[in-house]
């Protein structure tokens, strides 16, 4: 099944039937823009890889909070986005030159002070996977998917209706804030050096 | 949600906050119940992003793994021709000229006799001793059972110091400092490195010196129990896997791995050993094995 454009923005925008072939289709055919990036860049693979999956996730995050407008085709916008995001990894090339300067000078301790820009996942996924799954899918339902409690409850049989799916909710929503909260301070510190 | 809440949320979650910040960060959310509600739910709409990563990931295995097995298909496919060419040619050739000498030979039964049975010393011979101190630990693993698995034993069957063959034979400061380190010298190792780091101007034997320093402090944590080694061990493990440049990427996430499970903190080294496996690289397959004991 092939989409055009805008039916990709749409079912990504209403969270549609298609979305997962959607986005599949969306990353599929942007690939080219990796060897382009490659070419012009002289990037790796891997970080043309990721780079890419970067910016899909921020247009997807754009176009389900309106905030995408279309004044060309979505892969320009995608290699626009690239562009401007490169200037980053060589500001980061940069950096590090600074950092082997700092080191051969002897400063062995102002290693941790060298802090380059870091993905938020890592601590997200630590929180996160200490919830059991009936605790992610909930607030993921309800936090990101926008379900109502009501929709939640009637489209899952272990809630049997929309004030057990209440508790449940407030439950591991609690959880979770325990979880961000106990997190020791020195562990987070060594994740965040991750 | 304000500007400024917002704003410190959003650096918290980026790792962007000073360790002062952070105490302070800490310091409010224990008095702000709001914040806490904040930061929650700003936890889990992050997550979103989290999940559609994982889901790229995937698309892009599944694409190159389609792409290997077509080149595999049309891989068969070409040796097939090639075989089948190659035979079609000798037959030939041979059955023009010589075609009762070949049959001949090649179903006189005594020499095949010999080819059939070989002798056990022979066999023995065939088959390559294991070198690899973890390779063998790879097989000892699977006798543990999964539940007795702790931190401790990972450590014991898994890890090894790094070994460079490169400068076994020369003469140099790197070489006096990279013997020192196999000698368990660790202080004077520590010092004919950071020598090495003063003098030395090429970047590739810089980060190998940078390396093997950081490997000197997981050795002397591993070896003498030393939490300080192995904060600094973790603090330049930790450098080195964030720097897309340098030489020792891959096997610094083995290590920093290793670090964790000696500070039996195993679920920072699934977190860590993830992302090995995801490059393929460096001990990739005992990062694997581990993981599949820490489930």
């Amino acid at each position: 099944m092939k989409f055009s454009h805008q039916e990709i923005i749409d079912q990504i925008k209403f969270d549609g039937k298609y979305v997962n072939i959607c986005i599949s289709e969306l990353y599929k055919d942007s690939l080219p823009i990796i060897n382009k990036l490659r070419r012009k860049f002289g990037v790796n693979d891997e970080d043309a890889r990721d780079l890419l999956q970067d910016i899909i996730i921020a247009l997807i995050e754009d176009i389900k909070e309106g905030h995408y407008k279309e004044l060309g085709s979505l892969f320009g916008y995608i290699y626009c986005i690239a562009e401007n995001l490169l200037i980053n990894h060589y500001k980061k090339k940069l950096h590090r030159e600074n950092y082997i300067k700092t080191l051969k000078d002897g400063v062995y301790e102002n290693i941790e002070k060298v802090i380059y820009a870091r993905e938020r996942g890592e601590l997200v996924k630590f929180y996160m996977n200490q919830l059991d799954k009936r605790c992610k899918d909930i607030l993921d339902n309800f936090y990101n998917h926008e379900m109502s409690l009501k929709d939640i409850a009637t489209n899952n049989e272990r809630f049997k209706n929309e004030e057990v799916a209440k508790n449940i909710k407030g439950r591991c929503f609690k959880k979770l804030k325990e979880i961000i909260f106990k997190t020791d301070f020195n562990e987070l510190k060594d994740l965040i050096n991750i | 949600m304000t500007d400024t809440e917002n704003e410190i949320i959003e650096k918290f979650l980026n790792h962007d906050l000073s360790e002062k910040e952070m105490q302070e960060f800490y310091e409010r959310l224990r008095n702000d119940d709001d914040l806490g509600d904040k930061l929650t739910i700003e936890v889990v709409r992050s997550y979103n992003r989290v999940k559609l990563k994982e889901q790229l990931e995937e698309i892009d295995r599944n694409l190159h793994n389609a792409k290997i097995k077509r080149l595999n298909i049309l891989r068969i496919a070409a040796s097939v021709v090639i075989i089948l060419g190659i035979g079609v040619f000798f037959w030939t050739i041979l059955d023009k000229h010589h075609p009762k000498e070949i049959i001949s030979k090649n179903t006189n039964p005594k020499e095949n006799k010999s080819i059939e049975k070989a002798s056990p010393a022979e066999q023995k011979k065939t088959k390559t001793p294991l070198k690899d101190n973890a390779a063998n630990a790879i097989a000892v693993v699977p006798e543990i059972t999964q539940k007795a698995i702790v931190t401790d034993e990972l450590i014991k069957n898994f890890y090894a110091p790094y070994e460079e063959e490169q400068y076994r034979s020369l003469d140099d400061p790197m070489s006096k400092a990279i013997k020192y380190y196999e000698l368990n010298n660790y202080d004077s190792a520590m010092f004919h490195f950071e020598k090495v780091l003063k003098t030395f101007h090429d970047a590739e034997k810089i980060d190998l010196a940078l390396f093997y320093y950081a490997n000197t402090y997981l050795a002397k944590g591993i070896t003498l129990n030393d939490a300080n080694s192995l904060t600094k061990a973790k603090k330049y493990f930790s450098q080195f896997i964030r720097d897309p440049e340098f030489a020792y990427r891959n096997p610094s996430y083995w290590y920093l791995s290793m670090v964790y499970l000696k500070e039996n903190k195993p679920d920072s080294a699934v977190i860590v050993l993830h992302k090995l496996v995801k490059h393929k690289d460096f001990k990739y397959q005992q990062a694997t094995k581990i993981l599949e004991l820490l489930k």
